[in-house]
């Protein structure tokens, strides 16, 4: 499903990713681990194409990303839900059309969203926020709705980069399993997280990236 | 299938958060597009003032002396072939004595024994071939049939109104043309900075995987939006100065359709505008 080979990317001559090769499988859930500037996020950006490779091969879903024109990004975007680490919510809209921007976007009409709107809030545990902006929320709760966003137009990859980073243990522990929720339904997850708790008894395997390459 | 009704929320949402700029465009275009009917119809005035004017040109053709009855009706006939040409009438120096003597009075002519004037026959012509230089050209060519003397018009009048004409419409379509472009300067300029405004939004709809028209549309919307109200409001305020210049009696205005469908046509015009105007806009940005 996201397929890397020999990957390299380079921030004004910096090498941020250097010959990273990796291969996830369909339906696969694995775990991006590293300390801070290790090179998670770039990666991650690669994959939904928010960033393109210097070298190196990058296939996801199908989709050759090097080759991919610009009018096809929208639509390889929407097969990659992304929980961002730094949220980016619309700040003068409230938490249900946050949410429902995802299927708007895809041309999905409101009186059929709406319902999968309230559905997909209840799975993260915010339904009695629906009316309220982000503005108003705490940084979990702010979480909670990126990843409602993420995970509302079934996307065949969900990339979710430090989505526990602003919770507690006990909220961490309910967000991983609406992760696990969505992989069940044949989602591809990639969790970037420093978290050694999320994956530690998870089974999924663990790419370890130091310095843009990954460590045996 | 894009949903309409989204992107004219958005639209309305982005028009109710920038109050300012938005009122200052819509001020602008009202202005832009009232100068432009304004115009139009000084135009239209202009033109019909004109030909009003020039109607009363006739052309005159005096006749020899010693042209017989036939040669003036084979002239008459032939004259009334002519292009352009709506009536020719025969005028005896008889009528032409009894008209004179009307216009100057009994006594002034009455030392005259003998009728100096000619026979003639007066050419009115069709409307729309009312102009300078056609006016010469079949005086000329009628002046060279047999039988006749001389041929007169107003060639000076005419020539110099439809000269005048000429470079009133020239001017006002440059000046239409000049307040069209200012417009959709206005316009695009506008979308510009409401869509720069908004950058933080479109880079996160992009990333949800928007495409650039989902992005463009509510833009556009937005444009259409400013022009049909610039245009609505053009036209109230053509309507009220119409009204208000005709209650006292000034000048009677010639419009060029009627006051209806002037207002029709500015709030299409604007409409139009503002399509043209955020599509430029929109075209520029790079998405
Ligand atoms: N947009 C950027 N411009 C310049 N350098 C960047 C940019 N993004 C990331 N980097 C650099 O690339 C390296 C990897 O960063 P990042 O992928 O954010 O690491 P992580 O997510 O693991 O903390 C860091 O050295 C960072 O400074
Ligand atoms: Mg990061």
């Amino acid at each position: 499903m996201i397929d890397l080979r020999n990957v390299t990317k380079l921030y004004d001559g910096q090498q941020a990713l250097n010959g990273i090769t990796l291969h996830i499988e369909k339906g696969e859930m694995v775990f991006l681990t590293g300390p801070s500037g290790s090179g998670k996020t770039t990666l991650l950006r690669l994959i939904y194409r928010d960033e393109i490779v210097d070298s190196g091969d990058i296939t996801v879903a199908g989709w050759d990303l090097r080759t991919l024109s610009p009018g096809s990004i929208p639509y390889l975007r929407r097969n990659v839900g992304v929980v961002f680490q730094d949220f980016k919510l619309l700040h003068e809209r409230t938490v249900r059309e946050n949410v429902e921007l995802s299927l708007r976007i895809q041309g999905i009409p409101h009186h059929e969203s709406r319902q999968r709107v309230l559905a997909t809030l209840k799975l993260v545990g915010l339904a009695h926020k629906a009316d309220a902006i982000p503005a108003k929320l705490s940084g979990g709760e702010q979480q909670r709705v990126v990843i409602a966003r993420a995970v509302i137009g079934n996307p065949a990859v969900l990339l979710a980069d430090e989505p526990t980073g602003n919770l507690d243990a006990d909220t961490a522990r309910e967000i991983m399993d609406v992760f696990k929720a969505v992989h069940a339904k044949g989602a591809t997850v990639c969790i970037a997280t420093h978290d050694a708790n999320l994956y530690r008894h998870s089974g999924c395997r663990v790419f370890a990236l130091k310095e843009g390459a990954i460590v045996p | 299938m894009m949903e309409i009704r989204f992107h004219i929320n958005t639209a309305a949402s982005n028009i109710a958060r920038n109050k300012g700029i938005n009122l200052l465009t819509i001020f602008s275009i009202t202005v832009g597009l009232f100068l432009i009917a304004v115009t139009a119809i000084t135009l239209s005035t202009l033109k019909s003032a004109v030909r009003e004017w020039t109607r009363g040109f006739g052309v005159v053709v005096y006749l020899k002396d010693n042209a017989d009855q036939a040669t003036v009706k084979s002239l008459k006939s032939r004259i009334e072939r002519e292009a352009g040409v709506k009536e020719a009438r025969f005028v005896p120096r008889s009528a032409a004595m009894a008209s004179l003597k009307t216009v100057l009075g009994e006594d002034i002519l009455e030392g005259l024994d003998e009728n100096p004037l000619p026979d003639s026959i007066e050419i009115t012509l069709t409307e729309d071939r009312l102009n300078a230089e056609f006016v010469r050209e079949t005086a000329r060519r009628v002046k060279t049939y047999p039988g006749v003397e001389d041929v007169q018009f107003g060639e000076q009048w005419v020539g110099a109104l439809f000269g005048v004409a000429r470079h009133f419409t020239l001017a006002g379509t440059a000046v239409g043309f000049a307040l069209t472009i200012g417009i959709l300067f206005i316009l695009s300029n506008t979308i510009k900075i409401l869509f720069y405004r908004r950058t933080n939004e479109i880079d996160i709809l992009k990333l949800l995987g928007a495409t650039r028209w989902f992005i463009r549309i509510p833009f556009m919307a937005e444009g259409i939006f400013f022009g049909l109200s610039s245009g609505l409001l053009a036209s109230m305020l053509l309507q009220a100065s119409l009204a208000w210049m005709s209650s006292g009696n000034a000048i009677p205005f010639v419009m060029p359709v009627t006051p209806f469908a002037i207002s029709i046509l500015l709030v299409l015009f604007g409409g139009i505008l503002g399509l043209a105007g955020s599509t430029i806009a929109v075209g520029r940005i790079r998405l």
